[in-house]
């Protein structure tokens, strides 16, 4: 009894352990570029205030602009984009929005598929956030350093 | 049914439009429609399910604006017809201003939603969950009119670290209605058994609150979650059960406490979400019976009313997902078996009653973005979610003054609802 005891312990201890480098390792791994409008006073944004940011927890930049969001859909880096700084499935992050915006808690974020609609839609409105494949960045927008 | 169609329509002109309200922004438009067909092999549920039925159905539109960077108001407008309930009357579902201070705290004011467990401020949106019908032990539908929205005002925020996680709070004080046709009237008419309802509830100031920790690093979240307030209810002895014509016999059912308390865990593993809730309400009435008869004398009353369940969803595809929960609810947990309810005075209910198992599975097929299609089944066992008055024996509803009911203890319901939202 001892053994199956100590046995399932171990085994719950293993499962937990797993699940947190799973998704630490899967935060890890990103491909992903942020930009903002080039008004944005912003430099630097920890991955923590990113996800804030794209679940609509916080509306305004630091000067108390609008922050106004911009996301994919349909595209590769749209998946890689929620799960590595929402922990959210691309489903998971679209029905995140819904139940804001049914429930009167926000307004659903600008969709777009492609990273040059990203970029068109950022470098034109004051206090755009958004997120396009490194490669795809031009001068018109700033890019943001993420850190931990 | 004509205003659906007419939804419908103003839906389409929507998708087209977007209003110009002012140099801060657009309007913000969006809707939702559902129709849902049910049927079930015994045992009508909230609608005539025995023979099928398509009283089933949600719609809604909203109109968002920001007003400035802190400031939006917004309104959205709702009808549902399940059974006899809503008969696709448009509400005002909520409305309200929303100023966002800081991260910490916020202000709403007006009618908003309710923060009852995971899923209560999102219960009508079809298109947000895997399943056509919640848990009814914790998302009890003869409550949704009362328990959706209060008018009043609202606190948020949430604090937390990277290393401690978020705690977000929600604190609200304001009022809810309940009328006389009201899901939560047919309820009471079910539990008594022999009376109805004859005026809106008159229920007093109404606390609702939640506090939600979303842990760092592993996506587990917690929360707790309350509605109290207090109320009476009148309601006149049936004709069909007063043996004394002419004799008029009122009760007022005076709660001084009634109290839901939600405990709620969800844990997400990718395309996995496993979820467990735990709700108990509480209630401490008084009974007084108008003339006061020596078969009927005033009475007190504390009952714990208790529902849980399990639940698991997984997205198999970016087109299907796939469901199941298991949920057990007890309109008395200190009479589980059905012992009391049987054994009291004037009864004619069954032992059965005193429960409500279900065992569901569903499947949700996401057509598009906008449309999607689900099919479910539920096992149950059980009749305490039953609202008696849509279960009363066709040829002979009413023997010797007590109602005869034609339920079953175990039964089965299918359903199948389409739903579009833009």
């Amino acid at each position: 009894m001892e053994i199956i005891k100590n046995g399932r312990c171990v085994f719950i201890s293993s499962a937990v352990v797993m699940a947190t480098l799973f998704f630490m390792a899967s935060a890890s791994k990103a491909d992903v570029l942020f930009i903002v409008n080039k008004s944005v006073p912003v430099e630097t944004l920890k991955k923590s205030e990113i996800k804030k940011i794209f679940l609509g927890d916080n509306p305004v930049w630091p000067n108390g602009e609008e922050i106004k969001l911009v996301t994919q859909v349909n595209t590769d880096i749209q998946k890689e984009f929620t799960i590595t700084f929402t922990q959210r499935s691309a489903s998971q992050f679209s029905n995140h929005w819904r139940k804001v915006m049914f429930s009167g808690k926000g307004m659903i974020p600008e969709s777009v598929q492609s990273d040059h609609a990203v970029i068109n839609f950022v470098k034109k409105t004051e206090g755009a956030i958004g997120y396009i494949s490194p490669q795809s960045v031009t001068k018109d927008v700033k890019p943001v350093t993420i850190s931990e | 049914m004509k205003i659906r169609y007419l939804f419908m329509v103003i839906c389409c002109l929507a998708m087209q439009t977007s209003l110009q309200a002012s140099e801060s922004g657009t309007v913000d438009i969006h809707g939702f429609i559902s129709q849902g067909y049910m049927i079930s092999d015994e045992n009508n549920y909230f609608a005539e399910t025995k023979d099928g039925t398509f009283q089933f159905n949600e719609m809604g539109i909203n109109f968002v604006s920001k007003l400035t960077p802190n400031l939006r108001v917004g309104l959205q407008f709702f009808a549902r017809d399940l059974g006899d309930l809503g008969n696709d009357k448009i509400t005002v579902d909520w409305v309200f201003g929303d100023y966002y201070y800081r991260e910490w705290l916020g202000l709403r004011v007006g009618k908003i939603k309710i923060p009852l467990g995971f899923y209560n401020e999102v219960r009508d949106i079809d298109m947000v969950r895997t399943f056509i019908y919640l848990p009814q032990s914790v998302y009890q539908e003869r409550y949704r009119e009362s328990w959706v929205a209060l008018k009043g005002a609202s606190l948020y925020g949430k604090v937390g670290s990277d290393a401690l996680g978020t705690l977000g709070y929600q604190f609200q004080l304001g009022s809810i209605e309940a009328g006389k046709d009201s899901g939560a009237a047919k309820h009471f008419e079910s539990l008594s058994g022999y009376f109805e309802i004859t005026e809106d509830f008159d229920i007093g100031l109404t606390y609702a609150g939640k506090l939600e920790w979303q842990a760092p690093v592993i996506p587990l979240r917690l929360a707790v979650s309350s509605l109290m307030y207090d109320f009476v209810v009148t309601g006149k002895l049936k004709d069909a059960f007063n043996p004394t014509p002419g004799l008029s016999l009122t009760i007022q059912n005076i709660t001084d406490e009634y109290r839901v308390i939600v405990g709620s865990m969800e844990y997400t593993w990718g395309n996995l979400i496993l979820a467990a809730e735990y709700s108990e309400i509480y209630t401490d009435a008084k009974f007084r019976f108008s003339p006061v008869t020596a078969s009927l004398p005033d009475d007190d009353m504390e009952i714990t009313m208790q529902g849980y369940y399990g639940s698991i969803a997984y997205r198999l595809f970016d087109w299907l997902e796939l469901g199941a929960y298991y949920s057990e609810y007890y309109p008395d947990k200190d009479d589980k078996d059905g012992e009391n309810i049987v054994a009291a005075p004037f009864n004619y209910k069954k032992k059965f009653q005193a429960w409500s198992k279900d065992a569901c599975l569903s499947a949700r097929f996401d057509i598009n973005m906008n449309w999607i299609i689900k099919l479910e089944g539920h096992v149950m066992n059980g009749a305490a979610d039953l609202f008696e008055s849509d279960n009363y024996n066709e040829d002979t509803p009413v023997v010797n003054y007590q109602p005869v009911l034609d339920i079953e203890e175990n039964w089965m319901l299918f359903a199948l609802k389409v739903s579009y939202s833009f």
